[in-house]
């Protein structure tokens, strides 16, 4: 079926001719609404909540007080992690790799993968991970790194979607991800399982 | 996938005689149910969300020509190539049409019920295309050549032992592996061929209309995996699976992922905003939507049913169904099944096939209820009803029952006089505390389905009659003051 007959079946479904006005949606829920607990305007709250909520959802986190810091202690917690690695395209991820000293392996051979987090989500334990910084890295590795700074936690979903929708028309990535844990299933007897397809073990560097 | 409605009966009674299956649905539903509650209650404004991603459906609903029309336009800017189909075979022929020009060997596939719906695997493997299921439920069943039952967890009809069974068979793990071993041989497997894939398949959760951003919910990672390594990348979506905004996913992320499985959020959402751009690292060069009607537009031309189509997949109303919850998802016959498919099946297939599945509903109200888009289940359950009345297609004997109790309670004195041979009746046909239907006709109908204990006192109105008498009222049938 082509687009006109398929617009036009629908519409005639509707009782509507075309360019019929459209009322304005329900505006969308406050902040409030969707996250009750945590509130953007308390930063000191929001990393707290973001801490937190990194341990309910069995993410390890260890924190840096600057990108210097962070890059040092990301290579040592990567050693901790396995023996080879693999990072996405960002500097941030490259020079942690590099400081590792671990073999760089490919995505889907290495036993960590790190990354650069575009943004954190408070409410939820989110991260946020970019295309333009690569897909593989935080994905095929059994277990994923992500770093991420404090400037770019957001309190809630709400808040991360209103910047989303001002990058507005063809600026926003090809993909994003929104990461909250292990991969998980409960497909056999409801029982959970971690690292079905996706990284088993995330852990979580908060810089700043 | 092969329509069985009409058989609802015939799949109720095997399912009730499966000890396996009601001991797996118990477990599962009761797990669902415990989680959701949990999650619900440690959100406070959880039904304001209700209310208000209601409205945003609604109104999405009563506008969907526009919406449709924004969203194609906006993915069309994203560099995405967008397929209508107006039924199942033209969806499966964009489909098999896009893994032609992929020169797709085999096709790895995230769950989507759309897929189940228009029996894309079936018109892959005719073409050709080997399609490979990854969510590990729907590979368990692809395996096992069986079915979904559950909208969120397609195999739960399945016991740890009959998967071990299963795996030992046909991956050489052991017979006594447990689910995490299960799921570390699934995903040797999987990845494998999601590394050799050349087409990627994947349901929508949400199609945003303003950005043409496509949200894919999910916990394993089969999703970003199959949208993510093969070259091509063809989403399946109904046409109702829009919101106005990319800014609505908050509300509608909160509420999905609580109401299916107590989540406040799942492991993973994508958001896909077309294929790989020129400096992406990886990434699919190729992203197709197919959009498909499937009766969905009939449905919406149905002011009385139109508000099934707010449904966001979650399988709570499956959890908290009483009937469900007895009888599982393969009963209904088709891929949805439970509450939301009593409603959905009759105005997708037509109520001809259908009539039956209304009924699978005691009317307790608890689907309504925990609904996070607050479809009123219940009231369409009974539309449902009254439409198969009205056009012949309810069973004779349930007419003639009906009629009789319609024209008896009309009046008083009948009423009285039937109630009392009823019971007199009913206590001759006593056996074990249950009065059994014997050789009468309407009764042995009504009650092969039903139980109906013998009452173990005097009736309401012998009370009532009884009560008002102690007072120095009138207790007969005239109306009372």
């Amino acid at each position: 079926m082509n687009r006109a007959s398929f617009l036009t079946r629908v519409r005639h479904a509707l009782g509507r001719s075309e360019g019929d006005p459209v009322a304005p949606p329900p505006p969308p829920a406050p902040a409030e609404l969707v996250a009750p607990t945590v509130a953007a305007a308390d930063p000191a709250g929001v990393v707290d909540h973001f801490v937190a909520r990194c341990a309910a959802n069995a993410v390890e986190l260890r924190r840096a007080p600057d990108v210097d810091a962070a890059v040092a202690l990301a290579g040592a917690w990567l050693r901790e992690l396995g023996a080879s690695a693999v990072a996405d395209a960002s500097s941030l991820a490259a020079a942690a790799l590099a400081g590792s000293g671990l073999t760089r392996l490919a995505a889907d051979a290495a036993d960590v993968g790190v990354t650069r987090a575009w943004r954190g989500v408070a409410e939820t334990g989110t991260v946020v991970l970019r295309s333009e910084d690569g897909r593989s890295a935080g994905l095929l590795p059994p277990t994923h790194l992500a770093l991420l700074a404090t400037a770019d936690l957001r309190a809630g979903l709400t808040e991360l979607y209103a910047e989303l929708a001002a990058v507005g028309e063809g600026g926003l990535p090809a993909q994003l991800v929104q990461v909250t844990g292990p991969s998980r299933t409960a497909d056999i007897e409801v029982t959970l399982v971690t690292g079905v397809h996706g990284p088993g073990r995330v852990a979580v560097l908060l810089i700043g | 996938m092969k329509v069985a409605t009409d058989r609802l009966k015939e799949g109720a009674r095997a399912a009730l005689r499966d000890g396996e299956l009601r001991t797996a649905l118990d477990r599962a539903t009761g797990v669902f149910l415990g989680n959701r509650q949990a999650a619900v209650a440690a959100h406070p404004g959880f039904e304001a969300l209700r209310v208000q991603a209601a409205a945003v459906k609604a109104h999405l609903l009563d506008h969907l020509d526009a919406y449709l029309e924004r969203l194609v336009d906006a993915l069309e800017a994203n560099g995405v190539r967008v397929h209508f189909a107006a039924d199942a075979a033209e969806a499966q022929e964009a489909i098999v049409a896009i893994a032609r020009a992929a020169g797709a060997r085999t096709a790895v596939k995230a769950k989507s019920m759309v897929a189940e719906e228009i029996g894309l695997n079936e018109a892959l493997a005719a073409a050709g295309v080997t399609p490979i299921e990854t969510d590990l439920g729907e590979y368990i069943l692809q395996l096992g050549d069986d079915v979904p039952s559950h909208i969120v967890g397609p195999a739960l009809h399945w016991t740890r032992e009959r998967v071990a069974a299963l795996f030992h068979e046909r991956l050489g793990t052991p017979l006594d592996a447990d689910p995490a071993a299960l799921t570390a041989a699934a995903r040797r497997e999987l990845r494998d061929a999601f590394l050799r894939a050349e087409l990627g398949i994947s349901g929508v959760n949400f199609a945003c209309a303003d950005s043409g951003t496509l949200a894919i919910v999910e916990n394993e990672g089969n999703a970003r995996l199959a949208t993510s390594l093969p070259r091509v990348h063809v989403a399946l979506m109904g046409l109702e699976k829009l919101l106005p905004r990319l800014a609505d996913l908050p509300t509608f992320l909160a509420l999905l992922g609580r109401s299916a499985t107590g989540q406040p959020a799942t492991s993973y959402v994508s958001l896909i905003t077309g294929p790989r751009r020129p400096d992406d690292p990886d990434g699919p060069e190729e992203v197709h939507v197919v959009i498909l009607d499937g009766g969905r537009s009939a449905v919406l031309a149905d002011p009385e049913l139109r508000d099934a189509l707010r449904c966001i997949r979650c399988g709570a109303c499956l959890n908290h169904c009483p009937v469900y919850q007895q009888i599982g998802g393969h009963a209904y016959g088709w891929v949805y099944g439970g509450p939301i498919g009593a409603i959905l099946d009759p105005g997708l297939l037509g109520l001809e096939r259908t009539h039956e599945l209304p009924h699978a509903s005691s009317l307790c109200g608890a689907c309504g209820d925990v609904c996070p888009v607050r479809i009123p289940i219940p009231d369409l359950l009974l539309a449902h009803r009254r439409r198969a009345v009205e056009r012949g297609l309810s069973p004779a004997v349930e007419r003639l029952g009906i009629g009789a109790f319609a024209f008896a309670a009309e009046r008083p004195g009948l009423w009285r006089a039937a109630t009392d041979a009823g019971r007199f009746a009913a206590a001759l046909l006593e056996r074990d505390g249950r009065v059994q239907g014997g050789w009468v006709p309407v009764l042995r109908a009504w009650l092969a389905e039903r139980d109906l204990d013998l009452s173990p006192g005097p009736s309401f109105r012998e009370r009532w009659r009884r009560e008002l008498q102690a007072e120095g009222r009138r207790g007969d049938d005239g109306d009372e003051a």
